[in-house]
């Protein structure tokens, strides 16, 4: 009799064994998630951005040899919920965008475990949020977004949430462009939060739902006004060093302008 | 009764004692039990990430020591790895471009080999090689180098008096036929991964708050950090920062002047990648004992801190490429004086005296 009794919860446990096993996880109780695609794309003027390709800003030539920044609280936004989509990751077009194939593909960021449903809005931080900036490198393996020392500045504990560099024509003879753009910016108070709301966004199982968010460079230059267009002659360099406040208003000033540089479809 | 050929018998007999002599490759009776080995690294240093099929073990290190001291690598037994990375020299051998066996310069200098445990995004001037174990291999076969065949080598260590034990001892091989070189590279791996300094340079001290600058180290500090806007920003922090003192990240620090891309007479990083681009560009190195390792640059041009420090207040040479940090710095003869002050306060020698990196055949 007892021996009758352990096979049967042997074959029990062994039944109940094969079907957590079988279960798919994204199909967990109403299979109600799935994987997301972010995609990241960087312009210039509504085209890919090649890196070092030739460009004209302000009436000149000009090429960008670095790209990158920062996404943060990254989430999708329905009526009544609002779900996390990641917490930080390091968007890098420098190496990415070396051909025009590559530029029109862009970065892709997959994002499992999202609930399924219709999402109106996309909320994110370009840059690095408080919590995260108190740490530094040495906090996180090499392999996570903020783990790497060349993208914290040690002496002004904070990461860099963004970084670009070129050159453009400075002279009129675009033969040779001898003049450097260097635009990093950091510290806490360059954090900017960008929501998008009137989207549509059906994230459904079984499809992978793609989100573009892209970055158009030609913005960051120009702004959306003449006070926030970048004057490269005077303004093609900062490190938003905290104790040069000519620094410190370039780089809010470039902030702004890839947050209203930044769009999502 | 059955009778049994004596021939059958005699050769029954030789069976049995072939079988029951031990082969001489067997090395099963060697015991195999490797210690953990424990590393000590600096509370404020990056953790140290190692790969999960080369574990640290005492047997292992003590192997990798050997190889990497032992001139049983090269070709007519002269040379090591040892050689170009000479621990009185902080592990680089103080020349501007390194001589292989054959007497025939390379073209760059020898890297220190300090905290190279830490490098994670390639290693030597151009990256070529994204871990220790991959490198280890390297050198043994480069013509300008060790310039010998790994199977000359393999032959040597299996004949060795003393290696196949050590093999044993280190990854439990049953056979020396089991020695290869993805496992003489591991040990020297795991050794190199020892390399660790003491992360107590008087900068380090400076950082903790436990002693005071001199007004030079200071302002060189300053400068070095760009911590105020009373002295120049010498902008080097920007790619020598982070606690090993450097991004190692690929730059054009402007040594050569290059209107075109194609013409630099060493592509460095570019040879890698194969993008144009990338030409030209070569691995930041850590700063740390910088005072130790002359001469400078990846080929060894600069023989003085000054004239490290001369190049880049001048803003070095055009290319297309150049990074955008190469700036002419405007420092005066003081302020180049105390950045090459402050720079000396990054020297930390204690770590040398580890006995566990010293030539174990010494």
């Amino acid at each position: 009799m007892f021996t009758i009794l352990k096979r049967t919860i042997l074959l029990f446990s062994l039944a109940l064994l094969s079907l957590i096993i079988s279960c798919d996880s994204t199909e967990s109780p109403g299979g109600d998630v799935t994987t997301v695609d972010v995609i990241f794309k960087a312009l210039y003027n509504g085209d890919p951005l090649v890196m070092n390709n030739r460009y004209i800003y302000d009436g000149k030539e000009i090429s960008f040899s670095k790209l990158q920044f920062y996404i943060s609280d990254l989430s999708l936004v329905s009526e009544n919920m609002e779900i996390s989509i990641n917490e930080i990751d390091f968007i890098d077009f420098t190496n990415n965008n070396i051909n025009e194939t590559d530029a029109i593909n862009g970065i892709k960021v997959s994002k499992a475990s999202i609930p399924v449903g219709n999402y109106e809005g996309i909320k994110l931080g370009i840059g690095v949020p408080s919590d995260l900036n108190e740490n530094t490198p040495v906090d996180y393996s090499s392999s996570h977004p903020l783990g790497q020392a060349s993208e914290y500045w040690s002496n002004w504990n904070s990461y860099i949430f963004s970084k670009l560099e070129g050159k453009f024509d400075q002279d009129g003879d675009p033969t040779i462009l001898e003049g450097d753009i260097l635009h990093h910016i950091g510290m806490d108070e360059m954090l900017r939060e960008k929501e998008v709301t009137d989207l549509d966004i059906a994230v459904k199982t079984n499809t992978n739902t793609e989100v573009i968010i892209e970055l158009d460079v030609f913005d960051i230059l120009n702004g959306t006004s003449t006070n926030s267009s970048i004057n490269l002659d005077l303004e093609g360099f900062t490190h938003t060093n905290p104790t040069d406040q000519g620094q410190v208003d370039l780089a809010t000033k470039i902030a702004n302008n890839w947050k209203s540089a930044t769009s999502i479809r | 009764m059955i009778r049994i050929p004596s021939q059958f018998i005699f050769f029954l007999f030789i069976i049995i004692v072939v079988s029951s002599c031990k082969n001489d490759d067997d090395l099963t009776d060697i015991d195999y039990n490797p210690i953990p080995y424990t590393l000590e690294i600096p509370a404020h240093f990056p953790t140290l990430e190692i790969p999960s099929d080369n574990p640290m073990t005492v047997e292992g290190v003590q192997l990798g020591r050997r190889l990497f001291y032992d001139p049983i690598l090269s070709a007519d037994n002269t040379m090591s790895c040892s050689s170009c990375h000479k621990l009185e020299h902080n592990f680089t051998d103080g020349n501007s471009t390194s001589e292989g066996i054959d007497g025939i310069a390379g073209r760059r200098s020898a890297m220190s080999l300090e905290n190279i445990a830490f490098f994670y995004n390639g290693l030597a001037w151009d990256g070529k090689h994204m871990t220790l174990e991959e490198q280890a291999l390297e050198p043994v076969t480069n013509e300008i180098e060790l310039h010998n065949t790994w199977g000359n080598v393999i032959e040597d260590l299996k004949n060795h008096d003393d290696y196949p034990t050590r093999f044993r001892k280190a990854f439990g091989i049953e056979s020396i036929d089991d020695i290869t070189k993805e496992l003489a590279a591991k040990a020297i791996a795991q050794f190199e991964r020892i390399i660790i300094s003491n992360g107590n340079s008087k900068y380090d001290q400076i950082e903790s708050g436990s002693i005071f600058p001199s007004d030079a180290e200071f302002n060189g500090f300053d400068m070095y950090f760009d911590l105020s806007i009373d002295t120049p920003d010498a902008e080097c922090s920007h790619c020598h920062g982070g606690v090993l003192l450097t991004t190692n990240e690929y730059i054009n620090n402007g040594l050569d002047e290059a209107i075109d891309l194609t013409s630099f007479n060493d592509l460095g990083r570019g040879e890698v990648t194969g993008y144009l681009f990338d030409n030209g560009k070569f691995r930041v190195p850590s700063l740390r004992n910088i005072a130790l390792t002359a001469p400078y640059m990846h080929d060894g041009r600069f023989q003085t801190l000054e004239e490290v420090i001369d190049h880049y207040n001048s803003g070095g040479h055009y290319a297309e490429n150049r990074d955008p940090l190469i700036q002419p710095l405007g420092l005066t003869e003081q302020n180049k004086s105390d950045l090459i002050t402050f720079l000396h306060t990054l020297t930390d020698t204690t770590y040398l005296s580890n006995p566990d990196l010293s030539n174990p055949f010494e």
